[in-house]
Order: structure tokens, then sequence, then C-alpha cells
């Protein structure tokens, strides 16, 4: 895999402090081209067709049964902001560090729009003035993040699947077993994930997360009481839709969801391959740049003054 | 690549934080359950491990097969030892439980010209230990962190996912060889089935990092070589040759062995030791203004 120290780099151009661009899918490699979907970053058209082509497709199936999802994966996601945004929304236009711009990965609410509380709204643009992007300082992207950027490897077992990416080299090992989750004393980076299938589509529920990831580059954030619910399923050979659905009454008036798809990388053989990849090894520059504006780490919403998180305690 | 020195001389970890609780269990563990563990002996035989777990020689285990066909290896897995803090004899200390050596033999047969730097990495370990500044342990150590670790098993690869860091390993079992000439802070891992064994070899190292937090060190001339046998239900014999020309003047070897996490509920949480270390020391001793509310 040729992403090497790019990833680092291109997380780390956080340049003057601002924004960074994260590498577009085409870093990654070829992909198999969608068939039934072709729609990839419209991601309203491609969960629209999508919901639609569900059901039709016959996927091959793993030995135990079910449909094989095992090999190297790359998300269609830009995960520079969840939201629209316009080429010129975060300096100027074609900028290194500014992407052209892109759809809004949210399919619900209709607009687009993350259902963020008033006040959260209110004070996010000033997030990235403020504080550090955490994947800028090499941290975990968080569960809810995970396939929106980079390629990504499934691992799968009867009873277990293990998401796995070469970037921060982070993992998910998601029990099938129908274990419970852990305590709600843990609060973690990757959060604590379960896995069933539903006839052909795997479904993921992940709790326990800290609160200190972001979505994207942008401060579009989650509070530590925040569940998610994943939906994995075929639409054509080398296409998975890929849906997750965020609830946190703590930061969003209503459970959201955003989609997109999972295409099928079209590499082979040691350019397919998985390699461990230096990363906070690497990370110093580019946070030192971010330490020299007085940036902050994100606290999370929970680490915000009191006000701003007015109920915690909501189920 | 940073070095691992420039960045680590000013950071400092309380090695106190990482995990007593199973290390205290690891050294009960090995005095109790390997009487004949030792360099003295030359280190343990085969017969002593299998009579520790409860087999005889005799009556020998024979080694589960995965769907695949594979001899099945997988399930969480952890050390019982201080190896971690020095793969050698050595007694306890502020933070760090006493433990009997892993080398087999007793000695590593230093270059009389890296004697020096063993030492002075022994002398700065607090801030010179790769892992006190959350770099990547590197192969073997990252086996023998007190820290569990998950094996998942393939035709075509074996996966080790850990807890400390979020590292994993992807070990390719399909006769590729190594990568040529990149450097890779937990090496370029190629495996085959040797029988029951898996056998890992491992090059491709960077020389920034170490065995142990005592300072043992090699360059990146690097080789391992890990033998994985499981030789009951509850445990591996690990047994590892290190070879680097540049740092050694001959291959010597460790050997321990991997205690299953039996609980039914194991699994691995997380170390985020990164993310830890910033948050609460920053950058180089420069942690930034502290967040809102705190």
């Amino acid at each position: 895999m040729r992403v090497r120290g790019a990833l680092a780099a291109g997380l780390a151009a956080a340049v003057a402090g601002t924004l960074s661009a994260v590498a577009g899918a085409q870093q990654f490699g070829p992909v198999y081209p969608a068939s039934a979907c072709t729609q990839v970053k419209d991601y309203a058209a491609f969960h629209r067709c999508a919901l639609e082509a569900i059901g039709r497709f016959e996927p091959a199936r793993t030995p135990d049964g079910r449909p094989d999802m095992r090999g190297l994966w790359i998300g269609s996601g830009l995960a520079f902001d969840l939201e629209e945004f316009t080429p010129t929304q975060y300096g100027p236009e074609g900028a290194p560090a500014n992407p052209a711009g892109g759809k809004s990965h949210i399919v619900d609410p209709p607009d687009g729009r993350i259902p963020y509380h008033p006040w959260i709204r209110d004070i996010k643009p000033h997030f990235i003035d403020v504080y550090i992007p955490p994947a800028t300082g090499c941290f975990q992207f968080g569960p809810q993040r995970f396939f929106l950027l980079g390629q990504f490897l499934i691992h799968q077992q009867k009873d277990v699947i293990v998401f796995t990416t070469e970037r921060y080299h982070g993992h998910r090992i998601v029990p099938l077993d129908g274990r419970p989750h852990l305590g709600s004393a843990f609060a973690l980076w990757m959060g604590d994930s379960r896995g069933r299938w539903e006839g052909d589509t795997l479904v993921v529920e992940t709790r326990n997360l800290n609160g200190l990831t972001w979505f994207d580059q942008v401060g579009n954030v989650l509070s530590a009481n925040a569940t998610l619910e994943e939906r994995f399923t075929f639409i054509d050979a080398n296409t998975i839709h890929h849906q997750e659905t965020i609830t946190d009454p703590a930061a969003f008036t209503r459970p959201w969801t955003i989609a997109h798809a999972l295409q099928r990388s079209a590499l082979k053989g040691r350019e397919a391959e998985i390699w461990y990849e230096d990363n906070v090894e690497n990370c110093s520059d580019a946070l030192q740049s971010q330490f020299n504006l007085k940036k902050r780490w994100w606290p999370g919403l929970h680490g915000l003054a009191p006000w701003a998180v007015p109920d915690r305690s909501t189920p | 690549m940073s070095g691992a020195g420039q960045v680590c001389a000013e950071r400092r970890v309380a090695r106190g934080r990482v995990a007593p609780a199973p290390l205290a269990l690891a050294v009960i563990g090995l005095t109790l359950a390997l009487p004949v563990w030792g360099p003295a002996s030359g280190g343990p035989d085969l017969p002593a491990v299998l009579a520790a777990a409860g087999q005889s020689p005799q009556d020998r285990y024979v080694t589960p097969r995965t769907a695949d066909g594979l001899p099945d290896l997988q399930g969480v897995w952890q050390v019982m030892n201080s190896a971690a803090w020095d793969v050698r004899d050595h007694n306890g200390a502020l933070g760090v439980p006493a433990g009997k050596g892993v080398v087999i033999g007793g000695e590593i047969p230093y270059r009389p010209e890296a004697v020096p730097r063993q030492q002075r990495n022994y002398r700065e370990r607090a801030t010179a230990d790769p892992v006190s500044s959350c770099k990547a342990p590197g192969v073997p150590r990252i086996t023998y962190m007190p820290f569990p670790f998950q094996i998942f098993e393939t035709p075509e690869y074996v996966l080790m996912a850990y807890e400390f860091g979020f590292h994993q390993r992807f070990i390719y079992t399909d006769g590729s060889a190594h990568l040529d000439g990149i450097p890779i802070w937990m090496g370029d891992s190629r495996g085959r089935w040797d029988g029951d064994s898996l056998v890992v070899d491992t090059r491709n190292f960077t020389g920034d990092t170490w065995f142990d937090h005592a300072g043992n060190f090699h360059s990146a001339a690097l080789r391992v070589v890990e033998r994985f046998t499981r030789v009951s239900h509850e445990h591996l014999d690990y047994e590892v040759t290190i070879e680097d020309p540049d740092t050694f003047t001959r291959p010597w070897q460790m050997r321990m062995l991997l205690y299953r996490r039996a609980e039914p509920d194991a699994q691995l949480l997380e170390y985020a030791c990164w993310e830890h270390l910033m948050y609460e020391k920053g950058l180089n001793g420069t942690t930034p203004p502290p967040p809102f509310g705190r």
C-alpha cells in the first residue's frame, strides 16, 4: 500500500493551523467501479439508489453462509466536512489544503445538516480556531469516522469481524457471538462494538465512546453518550452500502444518518498488503505547528463549560 | 522518520502507570508454574513446559485446527513476565516487578563496541526508551508488553492485534518475499506454518526500537525469527531468535510462555499510549493550554 508517510503529512498539512485536506480516495489506488448505483460522490443519490437495490443482489458467501466481505475496501467519503461545503468555504479556491468542496454525507435529515442542538451549532464554527483536529494529533479516528476515509481490510470469521486500517494502524474488533457490551465506565477511542447478521446485512452497534474524536477536519463532533448503528449491505459484487445512524440526545435533537459506498479495491498482491505504518512516530512536526498557534486539545462536549452539556444523563 | 532519541530525550512517562496488576500476577505465575525456567538451566526445555502445562511428553498436546485446517493459535494471549522491563534477570525496583530472564543462556552477546550504548540507554531509560514517548515497541517487544493481544488466522495471513497502542501486525503466509528495504517500525513480517508452529521472519526494522525498558537495543540490521507453538489449550511456547551482526557477536534466543486469557468475556480494551501522553504531557513537555472547563 502506497500511502506511506503521505498520510501523516496529509492530515498534518494543517497549514496555518486551520485545515488540512484529507487524501481523496484516488490516492488509494483503483477500485472496481460500482455497477448498481454509480453516483458514489452524491451521497444522498447513492443512498436512495442503494435502498432500492438492496435485496436484488445475491452476494458471494463465506463457508458459513454469510455475505463474503473479506478483502480490501476503500471508503468513498471525503470526511473533510461531513456537511455540504463549497470550494471557497474554508479558504481560497485551489489552495493546497483546501479540498474542492463536496456534497453532504448526511442522508437523514433530508436537508443534509447535522441536527445539533442550537447551542452547539452556534459555537461549532469556532472549534477549528480553538482546537486541534484530533486526526491532526494522530489520534485514533473513532468508529464514526473509520469508514469515511482511507482503505481498510475486512477480516471476517463466523464469530468475529475485524475492521483494520493502515491509517494510524487502527482496528475495530467486532464480536458476533452475542456477548453483552462493556460496562458504562469504559470510554474508548474506538468504542465497544457488537455485531450481528440481519439476513444479508451486517449490523454493528457501538457505544462506550470517549467523545474526543471528530467526524471530520472541521469540528463536527459527538458526545461520549453517542451510540452508533452501522449497516453494511452488498448492492453489487464490489460495492457495499454503508449507513451509520448516530443517536446522541446530548448533542443532537434527533438521530441522524450518513451513508456512502465502500468500494472494493482493485489492488492485487503486494500492492494490496497492509503494512504497518508509522504515524505517531511521525506526528511531532504537525502538532508543533498547532501548539505554536496556541490551539488546545479538544476537551469533548463534556469538557466544555458546564452549561455546554445540559443533559448528560439522557440515556 | 523522526529519530527516537530526538523526541524522546525530552519526554517522560511514569512507568508505574503501565498496568501493574497483570505484572504482579506475572511474577507469581512465573514462580509457581515454571520452576525450571531460567537462564541458569540454559532456558526451558519443552518437556518442562509441557509438564508445567499439565501435559506429559507422552501425552502430547494435539493442536486443534481452524476451519481452514491451520493450527489453531487463535485467541487472546498475554505474557505473565516482566520481560518488557528487562529481558535479563532483574531485581524489583520502584514500579518494576522483579523477573527471571527470558534470554537463553542468560547473556546478550553484545559486540564490545555496543556495550557502552546499552549502558547509556539504561541510565537514560526513563526518557530515552522509545516506548516512554509511545513509539512503537517493535518486534519482539510488542509480544511481551504486559498487555493482551489477539491472534486471527487465514490461509493468506495471520493478524495479530494488540491492546497496547492499537498496534497490529499482518503476517503474510502466502510465500511472498520481504519488502525491498523499506524500514517499518514494526518490521515486515512474513510467516510460514512449520508443522504445528507458526514461524515468523521479520526484517526491515528501523533501528529505533528497543528490546526492553533496560536499554537492550539493536540496529536496523535486525532480523527476528519467532516461533509460536501451542503446547496446551492455555499456553503458547514463544521462541525468538535474534540476529544483528552490527550489534551482536552471534545470534541469540529468548523463550517464554504466552498465556491464554481464558475469561469467557476476554476482549482487547485500549491502551491509547500516544493519546494519553499528548493529553497529559503534551509534546516535548510543552502541554498546550488546558481545555475549557478544566
